[in-house]
């Protein structure tokens, strides 16, 4: 329960705004022990600064690399099949069924994007049916295996430039390596490793201080899912001088525009592709289930009312990029860790292995994880969720023992979860903040600060 | 609030764990005794009001076909010509269907008999299936005599497909394959001649085993834990009350305290939880459920005259009442239990029993989270078990269902896998001491989780192994220091005990006759004896899909295998606390 303490004008040139502080008791810490700790975590983290020493990745990682590639070969032998008929793992923008029809369809003369069946670029389709060959089961895996390898190698460096600490890249290497649901995506081939490799290079050019890479690539991923361009607001943070902004907004229009183009000319010089991949985001024309929760919604919605959601929905996943940068104009990192996490709970058609991403970007946050309240409650619930979700799916669809709230039901509750994630992660930011802005207001007693 | 920061609640619970471990573990068990006490369970009723059960006057007559037929199956030396030659006869659509395994498990093969009458009154979409085992002569004769009534009968807006099958439930697998356009790693068969739309239902029946002439079996437990749904349960049973049938209903070949018979009131229960927990396969209904469809099995009295006549009007008043449902079974529980046939106990009520058996678990893993776990440092055994029962479950699964893999009368295979499956793999593997806290705290979540888990597929199989888990789980993840020697090493030996083979004999021998069950003898226990329900899961699993075998390899050998790592006495190669 929340106990209103007092509002206080700090003057701080970052907190100039009047700032309205909560003190509640909780569960957790005791905050004064909690803030002493992180004091020393922040004394940690400085020394790690000047002791980082240079960061192998191949070096610190084999083994991990060498068990992450035997997982991912075992689970594509053993349960691909199985991944692939289950709704969560896959969408119809990523989907490896929908690739190999989309090539079908090209070798076949018939163009994949006028039609309304596959919802794939035309450049994804031009390269598995030229370069990479979809109908060959051991080439598929290598290169879902390269491209997961590729994803944790630029996450780790990204996490050694932000933290200076080889053992913090380390551990986030390890965490996207072994990290189940990036397993369970490369089980399916479907194109999520490619989406993430994307985002990957993303977070590792923003690491590297180049703003126009990274919004370069950042356009990449906006032509590829749309939705990243929210991401643009944890650039224009990290990189904040004009300079610095115009050379982002450079480098987003070119990837987008040099995308574009590129799917332009291969799909005959027609824009069709745009609506069918992009008009089918923002109208959700395909109810299937998936791991998020636009299908439920949608599914109940009056047909005279849809126009309206999707407007509100399509408003709903860019809402929060203000408030977020906003509030976390002076946490570049955790604003894009955040943003990555809203990216999978608010987009139309997230599968499990998109979330592999920030999962592995958590651990950058470690300074705040001994102010997190629910980590526990967290954890067990999105692994339970992520179990609960095939006998859900089993008892709705295969026995009919169940029905769809069933399964609604989780993945709501793992999205709840997420936004818990967001919320844990937030709260602990606003604490140290205050402890930083209005250290003589912590008393004791004080668990948490709501700022 | 506190000043650890927790919900005072929560310090209670932290502070009194074992004993408020124990009130939910008696609770629960309280609480199960006392819901599926028949008088405390809800009495069944049918929300699907069009199934009309019953409401029909049934005018079967064709006992003169019935007869005919049985004559012929007795004294015909090609029955399966016979049956066909009879089927086309009488206007049914009749064909053959073969199949065989594929399989080192099993070779065997058959030939189907199967035949469809279409629905009249329109296009039909939906269908329904009747089955018998070809080697049940009085059942393939009623069910010819049937076919032929109801071809000629106009009422039918559902297309029903009559099957009599050759191997008893391979054969009803290799049919639904091909009716549902599935193929199977196991079977290889025909496709069907002609095709039906969505299966409404699947009505099974036989002789019935008591050869009383006024009993109705009721069979009703499907693969992996699935029932048939409620509505259709209580039509038949509605149907088998009624005044002109008279046939009072027998679950699990137990007849109630009420008829007469001096049988506990928990039996029917007990015995419902145990046939849906262990018996994967109980008979040609069980294949149903793993199609989406719901499927009961009647053992009915077919030896005179008017029990025959009997029995047809009630196959033919249920399939009238299936014909007569306007949408498909959806609107009554598919997730119960029977205390008796006109009493159930829905989810709502049991699912408790499981939160608080399993509830222990729960909170001392909490207690291990805040009070002994400074890191979690997950250990590498963890992952070492698990994979290695993967790899069990695919590697056996691999090798057994190589048709040539298997040579007949050779045990060596399976002696080799149950020699795999006893291994204690937590010797061999070394935990660091600072990562013992972890590991409980992963185990103890592991098997809640589990437990949770099968319980919404499998009731029956969550509860009867948490049962006799949770204490023990919670036994041997106490910490061990200071102990004397002597109690650690009886500590590790009585860990070995806690294999679930361990577990199964003691059920056999011990459990079993109080569920007045054929047991083990304690006296004359034979190798067989354990290696014969490793043969049957493998078997189960490899030719129609039956989940115990992976849930044995991938869960509960691993668990025991981090029960023994805990059990592992101080200074040991798997360390104390």
């Amino acid at each position: 329960m929340l106990r209103r303490r007092g509002t206080r004008n700090t003057g701080h040139e970052e907190q100039s705004e009047l700032e309205t502080t909560y003190y509640a008791d909780a569960e957790g810490p005791n905050l004064t022990e909690t803030l002493q700790s992180e004091n020393e975590t922040d004394e940690i983290y400085d020394a790690t600064q000047t002791f980082g020493g240079p960061y192998s990745f191949f070096g610190r990682n084999c083994s991990y690399i060498a068990i992450a590639i035997l997982c991912r070969v075992a689970a594509v032998l053993l349960f691909h099949n199985f991944l692939i008929s289950q709704p969560e793992w896959t969408s119809p923008l990523v989907s490896i069924k929908n690739l190999r029809d989309g090539v079908i369809l090209e070798r076949e003369s018939l163009t994949s994007a006028a039609g309304n069946l596959i919802r794939m670029l035309p450049s994804v389709i031009f390269f598995f049916n030229k370069v990479i060959d979809v109908s060959s089961f051991p080439l598929l895996i290598i290169f879902h295996i390269f491209f997961d390898i590729v994803t944790a190698y630029l996450l780790s460096k990204a996490a050694f430039k932000i933290q200076g600490d080889s053992t913090v890249a380390q551990i986030v290497a390890k965490c996207f390596l072994l990290n189940p649901l990036a397993i369970g995506s490369c089980a399916c081939l479907n194109l999520t490793t490619f989406h993430n490799a994307l985002l990957a290079t993303v977070v590792y050019f923003f690491a590297q201080g180049s703003a126009m890479l990274s919004s370069f690539f950042l356009g990449l991923a906006t032509v590829s899912q749309m939705f990243p361009v929210t991401l643009i607001a944890s650039i224009w943070i990290q990189f904040s001088d004009w300079k610095q902004i115009i050379k982002s907004i450079i480098g987003f229009t070119a990837g987008v525009s040099l995308y574009l183009g590129i799917n332009y000319v291969l799909s005959g010089n027609t824009w069709g592709f745009a609506s069918n991949i992009y008009g089918f985001m923002v109208n959700y024309e395909d109810l299937k289930p998936n791991c998020g929760l636009f299908w439920y919604f949608y599914s109940q919605v009056f047909e005279h009312f849809r126009t309206f959601y999707e407007y509100v929905f399509l408003a709903n996943s860019f809402l929060y990029v203000l408030p977020l940068t906003l509030a976390l104009r002076s946490d570049p990192v955790l604003h894009l860790t955040l943003s990555l996490l809203l990216l999978v709970t608010l987009s139309p058609y997230p599968t499990l292995g998109d979330a592999a991403i920030y999962m592995a970007l958590l651990p950058l946050q470690q300074r705040h994880f001994k102010s997190l309240r629910y980590s526990l409650l967290i954890a067990c619930t999105i692994t339970t969720c992520v179990c609960l979700m095939p006998i859900m799916w089993h008892m709705w669809v295969v026995s009919g023992s169940g029905n769809a709230n069933f399964y609604f039901a989780v993945t709501l509750i793992y999205n709840v979860a997420q936004l818990y994630i967001l919320l844990d992660l937030l709260m602990a930011y606003f604490r140290a903040e205050v402890t930083e802005v209005i250290p003589e207001e912590i008393t004791e007693g004080t668990n948490f600060v709501l700022h | 609030m506190t000043g650890s920061g927790r919900l005072p609640i929560l310090e209670k619970i932290l502070n009194k764990a074992p004993h408020i471990a124990l009130i939910a573990y008696v609770g629960a068990i309280y609480w199960a005794f006392t819901i599926f006490r028949p008088e405390m369970c809800e009495h069944t009723r049918i929300s699907e009001h069009a199934l009309m059960g019953g409401v029909v006057n049934e005018k079967f007559d064709q006992e003169g076909v019935y007869a005919e037929v049985l004559h012929g199956l007795q004294n015909k030396k090609d029955k399966r010509e016979f049956l066909l030659d009879r089927l086309t006869n009488y206007g049914v659509y009749a064909y053959e269907q073969r199949w065989k395994t594929t399989v080192g498990v099993l070779n065997a093969s058959g030939v189907n008999v199967w035949g469809t009458t279409r629905g009249f009154r329109g296009p039909s979409a939906e269908s329904i299936l009747l089955i018998v085992n070809q080697n049940d002569a009085q059942a393939t004769a009623l069910l010819v005599a049937l076919a032929g009534y109801f071809r000629s009968q106009l009422h039918w807006s559902r297309d029903i497909f009559f099957l009599l099958s050759d191997g008893g439930v391979l054969g009803v697998e290799a049919f639904l394959n091909a009716f549902h356009l599935t193929s199977s790693k196991s079977l290889a068969f025909d496709a069907l001649q002609e095709r039906g739309d969505y299966l409404l239902a699947t009505l099974s029946f036989k002789t019935n085993v008591g050869q009383k002439s006024n009993e109705m079996e009721l069979y009703l437990n499907q693969l992996n834990g699935a029932l048939p749904n409620l509505d259709y349960v209580n039509t038949i049973v509605r149907i088998s009350g009624l005044g002109r049938f008279r046939m009072p209903t027998v679950l699990y070949d137990l007849r109630d305290s009420n008829k007469g018979q001096d049988i506990p009131w928990w039996i029917i229960p007990a015995r419902a939880l145990f046939t849906q927990a262990f018996v994967s396969v109980e008979d040609l209904h069980s294949l149903s459920a793993k199609y989406g469809t719901s499927g009961v099995m009647l053992g009915l009295p077919l030896k005179t005259q008017s029990s025959v006549r009997k029995s047809a009007k009630l196959i033919e008043a249920t399939v009238r009442s299936l014909n007569n449902m306007l949408e498909r079974f959806h609107q009554s529980f598919f997730i119960y239990v029977l205390a008796d046939e006109d009493n159930f106990v829905s989810i709502a009520f049991f699912m408790p029993i499981l939160g608080g058996v399993i509830a222990p678990l729960l909170i001392f893993a909490y207690r291990e989270w805040v009070y002994s776990i400074e890191a979690l440092e997950i250990p590498s055994i963890i992952w070492v078990v698990h994979s290695i029962g993967i790899l069990t479950w695919t590697a056996s699964s691999h090798f057994f269902g190589d048709e040539q893999a298997l040579v007949p009368g050779d045990e060596t295979p399976w002696i080799i896998l149950l020699g795999t499956l006893l291994i204690p793999l937590a010797l061999f593997w070394k935990v660091p001491p600072t990562a013992i806290s972890s590991l409980r705290f992963v185990l103890l979540l592991e098997a809640a989780l589990a437990f949770g888990l099968v319980s919404l597929v499998n009731f029956g199989l969550a509860l009867l192994t948490a049962l006799p888990s949770v204490p023990l789980l919670i036994l041997f993840t106490r910490p061990q220091n200071d102990r004397p020697r002597y109690r650690q090493g009886f500590r590790l030996m009585f860990s070995f005990l806690t294999h679930p083979l361990a577990l199964y004999i003691f059920w056999n021998v011990y459990v079993s006759p109080m569920l007045m069950m054929e047991g083990l003898d304690a006296a004359n226990l034979q190798l067989f004896d354990v290696v014969y329900p490793i043969k049957k899961i493998v078997s189960s699993n490899l030719l129609v899909g039956c989940n115990l075998f992976p849930l044995l390899t991938v869960v509960a050998i691993p668990i025991w295998n981090l029960l023994v790592s805990l059990s592992l006495p101080v200074d040991s190669i798997g360390s104390g606390s």
